[in-house]
């Protein structure tokens, strides 16, 4: 009977011409459900916390005296959250004129003397330099910020040619710069030698903090926020070395665009967005321009802000 | 909104006063005053000093000695050379490269907004996989909640970590087979199976190894001086240190057996009661190495400076149970 239901059905499906999806999928439900059930039981997740939380405590006292409705306690949930890594309740502390000693004197600001002197660790030392990589990355970015201006007032943004295989203006310009601006050669090559640089920091810095375990708990923020600096790093990059307009930048841009189209849905929206269309044109050349020179250093500068100041608040916690 | 905001002050007090009674039983259970502390004076001072200068070094070196490369002009029309994207990308060209063994899908679309049929090739893959790492490394906090931070203290990320940094200089590496292809085996494909078995399979025996050396380092004595808490249970279990009424030095275990120092209590005043060993969160044998000291130093056993005195623990099977 099955049999021959299956012999009359039409054409295989798609389950049947992709047998391996039924098996992952499958496989994903049921450790989903099995995550749900360790969730629930408590052996893993909230409830598994131990009691003795603070913030927890906090939530259930108020709780106690008023029943919170659900907004409510969302709201209470995220804002204890932030305030657990912010410290946003000693700064409250201090604004109200509290007796401010007590709040700069708790245990979020403490240094035991110093271990590595007292006990002549040297292994410390060996991780010591990696604990710059942040600050090395910041000064680089000033270096490029610098040069990038400079090589501003002599950069075209324009790929329109007169014939197939011409020169466009964006790479002459580029040509003058090197060959006919007082030090335009020395700030190109600080400015292309800087990126590699930079970059080359960045993922130091990256490494740094996933092998001393530092975006854990208080830190979760500040990585999220390090993860969009890197993607915003990795744009800056690419962006730049398309706006030469060259054989390097045409190749790197067609790959670009068809990674982008290639994506069902968003990407066509996507390329045309960042590549001007789903084909590169001359608008290419000016899309990038912008994006290296305004949207890309505008969202740059203000999450590196936030990064540095959440970093200042938490406060940082070298080996010693 | 003002509910919320008055919420929000009594949360600020409620918190307040469990963080006041909270800090009053461990100022009280410290015993000292807490001191201020002067972050970044001398020490990273001087380093970031150091290190900016050496690597404004390289760039002005680089930038005076190796010439910014600029090619041909581009051309839209006739897209012919072989090219491959700076250093920093080539994970996400080795990505694309990798994923033409994906065997291509069609799956049902959403009609509005793509065909009714799409087409998952080996491009979609690879750009879509591209996003792989990123989603990773920001779902890490997240899954991975443990306490301990160093390398030494969590041997399976650190070793996941160079398992991953290896597979994206793997990564890169494959990107470029044709270059190597040409460069080295005079363009045989036989290669390209080969780099790709390197690629998958290399990351695995550098993590393995990674992870056995880190595990050996946790024997050593400096992770066990790492992992004092500073608690002093030593000293107070100590029944000299309650008759001699030293403030400084006190006595630490760890300390002394690791640096062979006799801080707190000197070599023939000890009972070798084994009080403070008892207390000891880490397992210091401190009676052993004080008979072990008075034997040295009599001259019959000889002097082992790598001799440890670290009780070892058994904790039964899986080390479930409390020692």
């Amino acid at each position: 009977m099955a049999a021959e239901a299956l012999a009359a059905s039409p054409a295989p499906g798609f389950f049947a011409q992709n047998p391996l999806v039924p098996v992952v999928l499958g496989l994903i439900i049921a450790l989903s459900v099995v995550f749900l059930a360790l969730v629930f039981t408590g052996i893993i997740g909230p409830k598994a916390k131990e009691r003795l939380d603070r913030k927890r405590q906090a939530i259930r006292q108020l709780g106690d005296r008023k029943p919170l409705t659900l907004i409510e306690k969302t709201y209470l949930i995220l804002f204890a959250w932030i305030d657990e890594r912010l410290r946003l309740r000693h700064f409250s502390e201090q604004l109200a004129l509290m007796p401010a000693r007590d709040a700069y004197y708790t245990i979020h600001r403490q240094m035991p003397t110093s271990h590595s002197d007292k006990y002549n660790v040297k292994s410390v030392w060996a991780w010591y330099p990696f604990y710059c990589l942040g600050g090395l990355a910041f000064v680089v970015f000033l270096e490029l910020v610098i040069t990038g201006v400079v090589l501003g007032f002599y950069y075209i943004p324009s790929g329109v040619v007169k014939a197939a295989g011409a020169p466009s203006p964006a790479y002459e310009s580029v040509g003058f710069i090197m060959t006919d601006v007082p030090f335009g050669y020395i700030m190109r090559s600080l400015h292309h030698w800087g990126t590699h640089v930079f970059v080359a920091i960045v993922f130091l810095h990256m490494m740094r903090v996933f092998f001393t375990g530092s975006y854990k708990n208080p830190r979760e923020l500040n990585w999220i926020i390090g993860l969009i600096l890197l993607q915003v790093t990795l744009f800056f990059g690419y962006s730049g070395y398309l706006l030469p307009w060259d054989t390097l930048a045409v190749g790197a841009a067609t790959i670009g665009v068809n990674m982008a189209t290639s994506l069902p849905g968003l990407g066509p929206i996507a390329a045309n967005l960042v590549f001007g269309g789903v084909t590169l044109s001359p608008a290419t050349v000016l899309r990038m321009y912008w994006f290296h020179i305004f949207i890309l250093p505008a969202i740059g500068t203000v999450l590196m802000i936030v990064h540095m100041l959440i970093v200042w608040i938490q406060g940082v916690a070298e080996p010693h | 909104m003002v509910r919320l905001l008055d919420l929000t002050r009594e949360y600020l007090e409620v918190r307040r006063e469990l963080d006041r009674h909270y800090l009053d039983t461990y100022k009280k259970s410290l015993g000292y005053e807490l001191m201020e502390g002067r972050p970044f004076f001398p020490y990273e001072a001087i380093r970031d000093t150091i290190l900016i200068t050496a690597v404004m070094a390289i760039l002005l070196f680089l930038t005076a000695f190796a010439a910014p490369p600029l090619n041909p002009p581009g051309n839209l029309d006739s897209q012919t050379e072989f090219i491959f994207p700076d250093w920093y990308l080539l994970w996400s060209f080795g990505i694309l490269k990798l994923a033409e063994d994906i065997p291509v899908i069609l799956a049902p679309g959403l009609p509005p907004l793509t065909p009714e049929i799409v087409e998952l090739n080996a491009l979609f893959w690879g750009s879509a996989l591209s996003g792989v790492p990123f989603m990773v490394l920001g779902a890490l906090p997240f899954i991975d909640r443990g306490k301990e931070r160093r390398p030494v203290a969590a041997p399976f990320r650190a070793a996941f970590g160079i398992w991953g940094v290896m597979f994206i200089a793997t990564q890169s590496m494959y990107s470029v087979n044709m270059i190597i292809d040409q460069q080295y085996f005079h363009n045989q494909n036989f290669s390209f199976p080969l780099l790709k078995a390197i690629t998958y399979l290399a990351p695995f025996p550098v993590a393995a190894g990674f992870y056995f050396w880190l595990k050996s380092l946790q024997k050593g004595y400096e992770f066990k001086l790492n992992r004092c808490y500073q608690c002093w249970l030593c000293d107070d279990a100590c029944p000299i240190t309650q008759v001699t009424s030293k403030p400084f030095p006190k006595l630490n275990l760890i300390y002394n057996s690791y640096q062979k120092q006799f801080d707190g209590v000197g070599l023939w005043e000890c009972l070798t009661c084994g009080a403070c060993t008892a207390v000891c969160p880490e397992e210091i044998d401190y009676d052993s190495y004080v008979l072990y000291m008075r034997r040295v130093a009599m001259g019959i056993e000889k002097y082992d400076p790598k001799k440890s005195f670290v009780r070892p623990r058994d904790h039964g099977p899986l080390g479930l149970l409390p020692p």
